[in-house]
């Protein structure tokens, strides 16, 4: 690597740090973004790109955990987090997500060759695996409806209930004109989910006023390797899947209610895989599935056709996936030590207005009527004593329509 | 905190006075805004160009207008020809990176007023009149329409075996040849 790439790769991973930080905002507003102000410097603006985007997808559980706002891959791993901080478990949960990350990072990097061998060699997994897709989100969906069976009938309506309602909300939001008023594909995913997951914690926040819990130093752990290796595992075939995000890759994952930490450990070895391995998928395949992956193919029209930049690439996700780790790590720190002293309500008043501000800035008014519906409906599953993940619908249901 | 139920009417009623405040139908662009308009449902009309049938059931084909082009897809064959002048609706969504319209219905439809360019200007900058609604009258010879000292490859279009004609359709590089071909959506007999 010469001078230049080096300094984009660290300009990267700051700027990937610093973009995590922020509460509701995307990988793919960030490449969206990037691609926007990067100058066509071709593989060293790739570089650039994987290295934000890498820290990014790490770094981003520090807003979900301890601002209980999440992005839209991280609407399921923000859940059992933020359930941790309320326990006194902060800190835990963040270095539990940055160590199956960095876990993720390493192993989907060392496995390219197989990787490369299982999707176009004998086996020939690119094409085949497309037919999985209906049954899989068919199983998480029941799985998820089964999961309030202790509940009761009450439950057990509330969830498919809450299933179905978030379903044709994501159907029917993906027809809403949002417009944005910055230099950004409008998404309505962004008023959805920020309105389904995170406006309705920061509501009951604003209420309570009850402080967080005083957060514990972390007890030693070992990290939960089998639900990491499921999740990577997992990770690998929705890479290839068209139209599976990392949020809903993270919807197909099974878990245990009673283990947060290995749900915590399992989803963020997913989002963090998902996106590394969609990166390769490009390279391997030439199949764009990601907006990180679509930002390298712009910037590098052809990556897929040719072996020389894979050195570069590999090494770069490693030294993100390690930067992000350690950053994350280092930052939990602060945050959990000062996470009860924090005003709660002033906290989640001024995160709120952040997020709304992102709403109407990115997707505009309709953006912001879809945000209030979206929240509204958060606040059922809350108001009815059930599971919020059963709004997972909204990614699901949409998913599943196309896939037939 | 209120009551499930009060919640999900409020969630109800705000979400049908947006469904009747906003316009749910699609929004008639220019083909050259189609990168604006990227996730969202739109109409545009255009002329065909590039078309590329995969099997029965899928067919896809450039849409230009006015010198700007977008990738198109549509399920099902192609119910017009290259160079003819149609209007669509569907998204415009990201496919292996590239923004391209997914079609959901399409039909043809009465073309703009063409543009009638010299064949001087044609010659000189074929690349500047490609994807344009044009104009233009000669005489068909072997395959080629000649005009004013220059020619051109004739693409699809209702083309005769000979003959003085004025011919409206787009110019589009063809890589098969390594040169412009026109398709004509209208071909006339043309005498000075």
């Amino acid at each position: 690597m010469d001078g230049l790439t080096l300094a984009l790769l660290l300009a990267g991973v700051l700027t990937g740090v610093l973009t995590g930080l922020l509460p509701g905002l995307h990988v793919n507003t960030l490449a969206a973004v990037g691609l926007a102000v990067l100058p066509a410097v071709g593989l060293p603006g790739l570089l650039f790109i994987l290295a934000v985007g890498t820290v990014h997808t790490v770094v981003n559980i520090l807003p979900a955990t301890f601002l209980g706002v999440p992005d839209e891959d991280d609407v399921l791993v923000m859940l059992p987090a933020h359930r941790l901080l309320q326990e006194g478990r902060g800190q835990e949960a963040v270095m539990v997500s940055a160590a199956a990350s960095l876990l993720a990072v390493l192993i989907a990097t060392a496995l390219h060759p197989v990787y490369t061998w299982l999707l176009v060699g004998p086996p020939g997994l690119l094409g085949r695996l497309d037919a999985v897709l209906p049954v899989a989100l068919g199983i998480a969906a029941l799985a998820l409806i089964v999961s309030e069976r202790h509940r009761g009938l009450r439950g057990l309506a509330w969830a498919v209930a809450l299933l179905g309602l978030s379903g044709i909300l994501g159907l029917w939001a993906l027809d809403l004109p949002v417009r944005s008023w910055l230099p950004v594909p409008p998404t309505p995913l962004l008023p959805l989910l920020g309105g389904l997951f995170g406006a309705p914690g920061l509501v009951v926040a604003l209420r309570s006023g009850e402080p967080l819990a005083v957060q514990a130093p972390p007890r030693r752990q070992r990290l939960p390797g089998r639900p990491v290796a499921a999740g990577i595992a997992l990770a690998g075939i929705t890479a290839v899947l068209p139209g599976v995000t990392g949020a809903v890759a993270t919807t197909l994952a099974p878990r245990r209610r009673e283990e947060p930490l290995d749900a915590v450990a399992a989803l963020s070895a997913i989002n963090t895989a998902h996106a590394v391995l969609a990166v390769q998928v490009l390279w391997i395949a030439g199949r764009v599935r990601t907006g990180l992956a679509e930002a390298a193919e712009r910037l590098v029209p052809g990556l897929h056709a040719g072996a020389a930049a894979t050195g570069d690439i590999l090494a770069t996700l490693l030294l993100a996936g390690a930067c992000g780790a350690l950053a994350t790590v280092a930052l939990a720190v602060p945050m959990a030590r000062h996470a009860d002293r924090l005003p709660s309500r002033a906290l989640a008043a001024a995160t709120l207005g952040f997020l709304v501000l992102v709403v109407v800035a990115a997707t505009g008014p309709v953006g912001l009527g879809l945000f209030v519906v979206a929240a509204l409906l958060g606040l059922v599953p809350l108001a009815a004593g059930v599971r919020r993940v059963h709004l997972a619908g909204c990614l699901l249901v949409p998913v599943f329509t196309w896939s037939l | 905190m209120h009551p499930p139920w009060r919640l999900l009417g409020a969630s109800l009623l705000v979400a049908a006075g947006l469904q009747n405040l906003v316009p749910m139908d699609p929004v008639h662009i220019d083909v050259a805004d189609a990168s604006d308009h990227d996730g969202s449902r739109v109409r545009m009309a255009g002329a065909v160009r590039s078309v590329q049938q995969y099997g029965p059931d899928v067919s896809r084909f450039v849409l230009v207008q006015e010198g700007y082009g977008v990738a198109a897809r549509l399920e099902g064959p192609l119910p017009v020809g290259q160079g003819e002048w149609v209007e669509a609706s569907g998204r415009l969504d990201r496919s292996q990176g590239r923004l391209t319209f997914f079609i959901d219905a399409l039909a043809a439809a009465s073309p703009p007023p063409p543009q009638a360019p010299a064949w001087s200007q044609v010659a000189q900058d074929p690349q500047a009149w490609s994807d344009r609604w044009i104009r233009l009258e000669g005489t068909v010879i072997e395959g080629r329409m000649h005009g004013d000292g220059a020619s051109v490859h004739m693409g699809e279009g209702p083309w005769p075996e000979t003959g003085h004609v004025a011919a409206t359709g787009v110019l589009a590089y063809e890589p098969k040849c390594l040169c412009h071909a026109f398709h004509a959506h209208a071909v006339h007999p043309w005498t000075d």
